[in-house]
């Protein structure tokens, strides 16, 4: 088991390392400086101090080992387009906003999926199953941002006319944006989430029709054991062996995923600040995020495989997967 | 106190209904030992499992019949009262070991699961239901109870696995006990301790054992009485003496023809039944063995031969049995 | 015994060892019952129907509508009508022209990334299953990193630094997407290295090209190409969220993406900017995955009943 985990780290960290090194030298390839982009008015004396002071003059594999020494002291540089912020700071200030978001969107979604998988596998090929099906299917062939713009359409628009001209009243019971109650989740939650539901819904069905299938099902029920005990305790529990770590894995998606839904909901989160900065072309401030989210991809990813590693007997033993 | 009247099942798969079990009668003694023998296919696991209503509930249909527990039948009774019986009136043991226990849980949880599920009178404390399965496993002659019992099944080698199962099977002390193809995953030396684990909780547990097997050696070490079934039905049924030295069945002989012994002579060829058995979508209407059958005749074809007494103990179904047969071959020595 | 009403005919016949193996059921070969069951399956028929579908319209489409880029600043924002049956854009194109030429722009992002992969996949994969040993390990390990890698970042970054085409986008789809295709190949050839069929087949006096032939291709082809088409829609997708970010096509081309990202910037006022692309682009993304649904059933025996 050792032998696995520590495996796992050198590959997690080799990957920061690789994203590291990508990001910088394909940043630093766009021609120009962030300084020189379209703007006039700057004289070449105050660019050339400007650049200096971002470390900008220096040779670039200097450049890069400097950088690479700060992201090990956790400071990803100074953004541009915000003068007095360090990405650190954005990072402190938005991320946990990404994370609420993301963590109640895979719960919403882990829940609903492993239920709608179980109920789907239960009565294979009957109605239930139809319907998860279905689900699954909107999950995967409806795009977050179509869905988002939608869940807009009816809640801000027909729903909420329809409300107002009822019970005359402006109170907006899911409002379709900014991030401030309970209620203002909701819909970004249920669009984030929505995506994640079909895969785990799939995942955990094609589990269950696994398990359902093995011999030792076979064993529990020749026990005797009531219906309900057989799918909880036997059923169950194996067939979410595969869909943890899928949902490990779900939890660097999932943050990544909220670009759109935080632009479109104006969700105050990272990846709202992300999608801005490329537009604006903070190159520091890109470089810096591009490079967080994926130390956070990775770690998250790590962490889950070791916990899947701790607590399947059969990974413990043979210190491989399946 | 076990008995199967007239059961015939058929599976419903793409190609068309397979006639599975075709009108099967077995009776069960109390602590007898019925082994149930025949090729792959001829519908020796399907009565053994319909027995414990294991089937596939979406594609299996029981046509008809009754399987009789002490006079309440199996068959009509609700799924949580078969539930009261399984594990606790009738065991099972499985064909492979390895497969048969849950992955993820302790063997010991899963012995303390049966305990619990058929607790008689009090309530069984999760502490009291690992000592019992410490004892079961004891029973069962599997070394270190006290620290197997909290391991995984896969840190267990198949005949230890199949003890577990034993265990397991054995532990509400239940009056029949069903394996299916026990052995046959198995090495052959520890086939036959597995065999006398079996033959010991019969002894000291009182129970019925109903092995299915396609292995003759292993109904001459277990079984008291024999049913051979070929192409959905029993085509003969007697005492291991019946059948070994007084089989009146061509199949019979074809079977016992096949197995390697020590008195066969030297460079004596082993012999084969030429040919495969029917295919049960559309069986054949007369003697589902007519067609590899070297004493076949035209009615062997048309009609299905009846059940003919031989003795007490003794059926057996061959139209050379009919007293009109011209044909006699007599009792044959093997 | 009821009343015998049959004449016993004790004729003796020989034994017919022929009529005993015969089977009585069909009985089909794997590519008849992977067809057999295909076309069983409505769902992927219908699926099937709408990505030949939508594939003929990305190919003849834009020879009858050419003019996706032509403007006309007197008829802008007009909704579906005689005239314009999809309406027209804030600079009065044409949207069903433009949905036709994005279809072309789209199917083109989707197919040529996924053939891409599938031949560095399939190559990738089959070396190292072939080599194995050491070469086989450190080339999974390079693919455990790009996995770990978080694709839409590295999508998103790629776009931030080259320009948003048809290239940079192909580029970037196909720097991370042909792990997966790879990782598949691999294990079927290493697990043909070591099955006891292909071992028995090698016994018994198969050539090396007729294990491949028969054991390697039949087992493999049918996961590739569940794969391949599970893959099109992601790739679509892809295309559609970063142009719908800003990065990818950007307008005057016109791709489903930047057709969407018009469409909710005009949100809420022209609902048929954003409804007739979104629809087209969920229903082909439904069908493929539909189809790909469907092809996996039919290629696992077990699951044919």
């Amino acid at each position: 088991m050792k032998k696995y985990i520590l495996q796992r780290i050198i590959i997690a960290i080799v990957t920061v390392f690789v994203v590291i090194t990508l990001t910088f030298f394909l940043m630093h390839m766009i021609p120009g400086t962030p300084f020189s982009t379209g703007n006039d008015n700057i004289t070449p004396e105050a660019l050339a101090a400007l650049e200096a002071n971002y470390g900008l003059d220096k040779p670039l594999v200097e450049q890069y080992l400097i950088y690479l020494k700060n992201i090990l002291h956790g400071n990803f540089g100074t953004s541009i387009s915000f003068p007095n912020q360090s990405v650190t700071d954005i990072i402190k200030k938005a991320f946990p906003v990404s994370l609420d978001l993301g963590l109640r969107a895979l719960v919403f979604a882990v829940f609903t999926g492993i239920l709608l998988g179980v109920g789907a596998a239960l009565k294979h090929n009957k109605g239930l199953d139809r319907f998860s099906s279905v689900i699954a299917i909107i999950g995967i062939s409806v795009p977050s941002f179509v869905l988002g713009t939608l869940m807009q359409c009816l809640f801000g628009l027909w729903i909420s006319s329809w409300i107002k001209e009822t019970f005359h009243t402006s109170f907006q019971l899911f409002p379709i944006s900014r991030w401030e109650s309970f209620r203002y989740t909701i819909l970004p939650t249920f669009t984030l989430g929505m995506g994640s539901i079909a895969t785990i819904t799939r995942l955990m069905r094609s589990s269950m029709l696994d398990v359902i299938g093995q011999d030792y099902i076979k064993t529990a029920k020749s026990k005797g054991i009531s219906n309900a005990a057989v799918t909880w305790k036997h059923e169950v529990r194996n067939a979410l062996m595969p869909v943890v770590t899928v949902v490990g894995r779900m939890v660097g998606s999932i943050c990544t995923g909220s670009f759109v839904i935080e632009s479109l909901f104006a969700i105050p989160g990272l990846g709202k600040y992300y999608v801005n900065s490329v537009s604006a072309r903070d190159y520091t401030l890109t470089m810096g995020l591009t490079i967080f989210y994926s130390i956070f991809v990775v770690a998250s990813t790590l962490v889950v495989d070791i916990i899947y590693c701790v607590i399947d007997p059969r990974v413990r033993l043979s210190g491989s997967r399946r | 106190m076990l008995e199967i009247k007239d059961l015939r099942v058929s599976f419903h798969t793409y190609s068309g209904e397979v006639q599975a079990v075709r009108g099967v009668n077995l009776k069960l003694e109390d602590e007898d030992t019925l082994a149930i023998v025949g090729e792959s296919g001829c519908g020796k696991s399907v009565t053994a499992q319909t027995i414990m209503r294991l089937h596939n509930m979406e594609n299996t249909e029981i046509k008809s019949g009754e399987i009789l527990l002490d006079g309440t039948d199996l068959l009509k009774i609700s799924e949580k009262e078969m539930q009261n019986i399984r594990g606790n009136k009738i065991g099972m043991i499985f064909q492979e070991p390895m497969t048969a226990l849950n992955p993820t849980m302790t063997v010991g949880n899963q012995i303390a699961e049966v305990l619990r599920r058929h607790k008689r009178g009090k309530k069984l404390s999760r502490k009291e239901a690992r000592e019992r399965a410490v004892e079961l496993l004891q029973m069962v002659k599997l070394p270190n109870p006290e620290q197997r019992v909290d391991q995984f099944p896969h840190e267990f080698s198949g005949g230890q696995l199949q003890r577990v199962v034993i265990a397991m099977a054995m532990a509400c002390s239940p009056q029949v006990l069903i394996a299916d193809e026990p052995t046959t995953a198995l090495d052959v030396t520890v086939q036959a301790q597995i065999l006398n684990l079996m033959k010991e909780m019969q002894r000291e547990k009182k129970v019925s054992i109903i092995i299915i097997t396609h292995d003759l050696g292993v109904v001459a070490s277990i079984a008291k009485k024999v049913a051979v079934m070929y192409g959905g039905i029993v085509v003969e049924m007697g005492t291991v003496e019946d059948i070994f030295y007084r089989s009146e069945h061509p199949y019979t002989w074809g079977l016992l023809d096949s197995i390697s012994r020590l008195s066969k002579q030297k460079g004596e060829p082993l012999k084969s039944i030429e040919g495969t058995p029917p295919d049960l979508v559309k069986p054949p209407v007369g003697c589902p063995f007519a067609d590899r059958c070297e004493y076949a005749m035209k009615v062997c074809k048309d009609h299905l031969p009846p059940e003919t007494e031989l003795s007490e103990s003794h059926r057996c179904r061959c139209w050379m049995l009919d007293p009109d047969c011209p044909v006699k071959l007599g009792r044959r020595k093997v | 015994m009821a009343e015998k009403t049959f004449i016993k005919d004790f004729t003796k016949i020989p034994k017919d060892v022929k009529a005993s193996q015969k089977i009585n059921r069909v009985s089909l070969t794997y590519s008849q019952g992977v067809i057999r069951t295909l076309k069983q399956n409505k769902a992927a028929m219908i699926s099937l129907g709408f990505i030949l579908f939508i594939v003929l319209v990305a190919i003849f489409g834009p020879i009858f509508l050419p003019n996706y880029q032509k403007t006309d600043l007197l008829h802008t924002l007009e909704a579906p009508g005689r005239q314009h049956w999809f309406g027209t854009d804030d600079l009065g194109r044409d949207v069903l022209t433009r949905l036709v030429r994005g279809t072309r722009t789209s199917l083109i992002i989707g197919f040529v990334a996924e053939t891409i992969n599938l031949v560095i996949g399939t190559i990738y994969g089959g070396i190292a299953g072939y080599l194995g040993g050491k070469a086989d390990i450190l080339m999974m390990r390079v693919i455990d990193v790009i996995v770990s890698i978080p694709q839409m970042i590295i999508m998103i970054l790629l776009l931030t630094v080259f320009s948003g085409s048809v290239g940079t986008l192909l580029f970037a789809l196909c720097l991370t997407g042909w792990t997966g295709l790879a990782r598949l190949v691999r294990g079927q050839v290493l697990a043909l290295r070591e099955n006891e069929y292909a071992m028995a087949a090698q016994v018994l006096g198969a050539s090396k090209w007729k294990v491949l032939r028969t054991h390697l291709l039949p087992n493999t082809i049918g996961p590739i190409l569940v794969n391949y088409t599970m893959s099109i829609p992601g790739a679509i997708g892809a295309e559609a969220y970063l142009s719908y970010l800003g990065l990818g096509i950007s307008i005057p081309e016109a791709s489903w993406g930047n057709l969407l990202q018009l469409g909710s910037n005009q949100f809420p006022g022209s609902l048929w900017l954003f409804f007739t692309p979104a629809i087209v682009f969920a229903l082909t993304m439904l069908a493929f995955n539909l189809f790909g649904d469907g092809l996996r059933d039919a290629l696992d025996p077990q699951m044919r009943r």
